[in-house]
């Protein structure tokens, strides 16, 4: 089953229980379901006995015990961890420096008293939608194994999923926290562009990376927000704002305006996802559908600003280690670096076209709904995906609806929806052929105001629309979930 | 831009020379293919007129 950073945090303050017997679950959790969905890298057992050990002698000795005291966590294998390579997914890092020290969100996690196990599975470099890594393996989806996890923090949003972890740390470029918590049915945010600092996170590209919490209840994913909140100088990017902290059980303002974003976020749905964002908008009271006529021509610009800054920053590499990259994305990386200036200065006018653009719909309502990804997970192996009767490339397409969004910076709650279920039971609709699958709804806001994203998912949570939900698949068969 | 196009062809190989790599046959055609998914995309909005105002934004800031 799923897990509570809050309830552990509670019972570890009030001496319910030991850090040291959490992390002792958190082992037996981990060696029962990894072999089969392959969410870790590496596991620090050392880090993690040191960690908890620290957290129970500071109440034996009756000292204060801060918000997530013995929460078990894991981060994206791109976050740097004091003593050990980043590898960033690839094997091609192996032979770089040890960090010195760890990221600033990881310490910041870690001053609030969470236990750090390790690190988890991702695309290699984070160019990718599905965790399928070549040379670690794929990251099965913990609701049906034969299908990917998304990505490309797809060993985060599984771990959380399948209750390895309460929590767990992935990065965005595109979409790459939003599609796995979309595929993998947990919360996930997507702060706004430079609100939680990136320094000693491995880079994709700089003018689009973000980091983010992925949880398995609203109030978990504020309490990771709030943590990881703070101005850092070391990142150029980070807002030089003070913590402005979301807390539990955010309420959902009174006349708050929402509207569902149509047109490409419609065209590139399927009957899941634009159901899920349906029933979203019911429960929020969505009055109407707005357009957002650069919508595509924005996801076209972050498309070719990645592939030119990551490019740029693998070109000396790839022309000498070519062999070493992973081979679903080096000849992507190398096609990005050699990508024409006018086209990159054209696309970031257009970045700022379409930022304007939508600003000026923020202006009218106060959320915006579309779906996190076209379709539901597809299986492992996929070449294609089928929307709307046309197929197009997965792994370059899965994030297409979450492509514009993070490339105007905007702050995105991704919310878990179960389209395929009766939404009265919470069983499988009669007569479904296939087991139940979650996707998820963006919920957008106006920059900085992540507060009401995460007031929104939690009235969703409320209400029963959205969920996370135990998954029965950890002897890789594929039931309907049931209603946690 | 088709996959296949021979400008697409002709400009990687260039590219590729000038950013110095070295790959083989199988290799250039392998990124030319990723090139010609690029340029179709860049291809929706290269030429889009775009207000003065629109300047470059190096680093994003919200």
């Amino acid at each position: 089953m799923t897990w509570s950073a809050i309830r552990i945090a509670a019972d570890v303050r009030s001496g319910a229980r030991r850090a040291l017997d959490v992390l002792e679950e958190a082992r037996s959790r981990i060696r029962a379901r990894d072999p089969l969905l392959n969410c870790f890298r590496a596991v620090d057992w050392s880090r993690a006995e040191r960690e908890a050990t620290a957290i129970d002698t500071q109440r034996a000795h009756g000292l204060p015990l801060p918000a997530l005291a013995g929460v078990p966590y894991a981060v994206k294998d791109l976050f740097d961890i004091a003593g050990q390579v980043n590898r960033a997914g690839g094997i091609v890092n192996d032979g770089n420096a040890a960090a010195p020290s760890d990221a600033f969100v990881v310490a910041r996690l870690q001053a609030a008293g969470a236990v750090l196990l390790g690190t988890l599975n991702m695309d290699e470099h984070a160019y990718g939608f599905t965790t399928e890594n070549t040379h670690t393996g794929a990251t099965r989806n913990p609701h049906d194994p034969r299908c990917v996890a998304g990505g490309s923090s797809g060993g985060s949003a599984a771990a959380v999923a399948s209750g390895m972890v309460p929590l767990a740390l992935g990065t965005d470029t595109n979409g790459s926290i939003r599609v796995p918590a979309s595929l993998c049915g947990v919360f996930g945010l997507k702060p706004t562009y430079g609100r939680l600092s990136r320094s000693g996170v491995f880079p994709f590209a700089h003018s689009l990376d973000h980091v983010g919490p992925f949880a398995a209840s609203v109030d978990d994913l504020a309490a990771a927000y709030d943590t990881l909140q703070g101005p850092d100088g070391a990142d150029p990017a980070c807002a030089q704002r003070p913590v402005e902290a979301v807390g539990a059980a955010p309420a959902l303002p009174a006349g708050v305006r929402v509207a569902v974003l149509g047109g490409w976020f419609t065209e590139w749905a399927d009957d899941a996802a634009r159901e899920a964002v349906r029933r979203v908008g019911d429960s929020l009271g969505a009055q109407q559908t707005v357009l957002w006529p650069l919508a595509q021509g924005a996801r076209s610009a972050a498309f070719v600003i990645t592939g030119a800054e990551g490019g740029a920053l693998h070109r000396p590499r790839l022309r000498t280690n070519y062999a070493q990259f992973e081979p679903l994305s080096r000849d992507r990386l190398i096609a990005g670096s050699l990508i024409p200036a006018d086209w990159v200065v054209q696309a970031q006018r257009l970045r700022r076209a379409a930022y304007a653009q939508i600003l000026q719909l923020l202006g009218e309502v106060d959320l915006l709904l579309a779906p996190a990804t076209p379709v539901c997970a597809p299986r492992i192996g996929s070449d294609d995906i089928l929307i709307n009767g046309r197929s197009i490339a997965a792994r370059a397409s899965l994030g297409m609806l979450t492509q514009p969004i993070s490339c105007v910076g905007l702050p995105v709650c991704t919310v878990p929806v179960w389209p395929g279920e009766d939404t009265d039971s919470g069983l499988a609709a009669p007569g479904a052929q296939a087991p139940a699958m979650p996707i998820g709804v963006q919920l957008v806001a106006a920059p900085w105001r992540e507060d009401l994203c995460l007031a929104a998912a939690a009235h969703l949570e409320r209400c029963g629309i959205c969920a996370v939900r135990t998954p029965t698949a950890e002897t890789g068969s594929s039931v309907a979930p049931t209603r946690r | 831009m088709p996959n296949g196009d021979v400008r697409i062809q002709a400009y990687v190989r260039a590219a590729l020379a000038l950013q110095g790599y070295a790959l083989d046959e199988a290799q250039a055609g392998a990124v030319a293919e990723q090139f010609a998914r690029v340029a179709l995309i860049a291809g929706t909005f290269v030429d889009e007129p775009l207000p003065p105002g629109a300047d470059p934004l190096p680093v994003f800031r919200p």
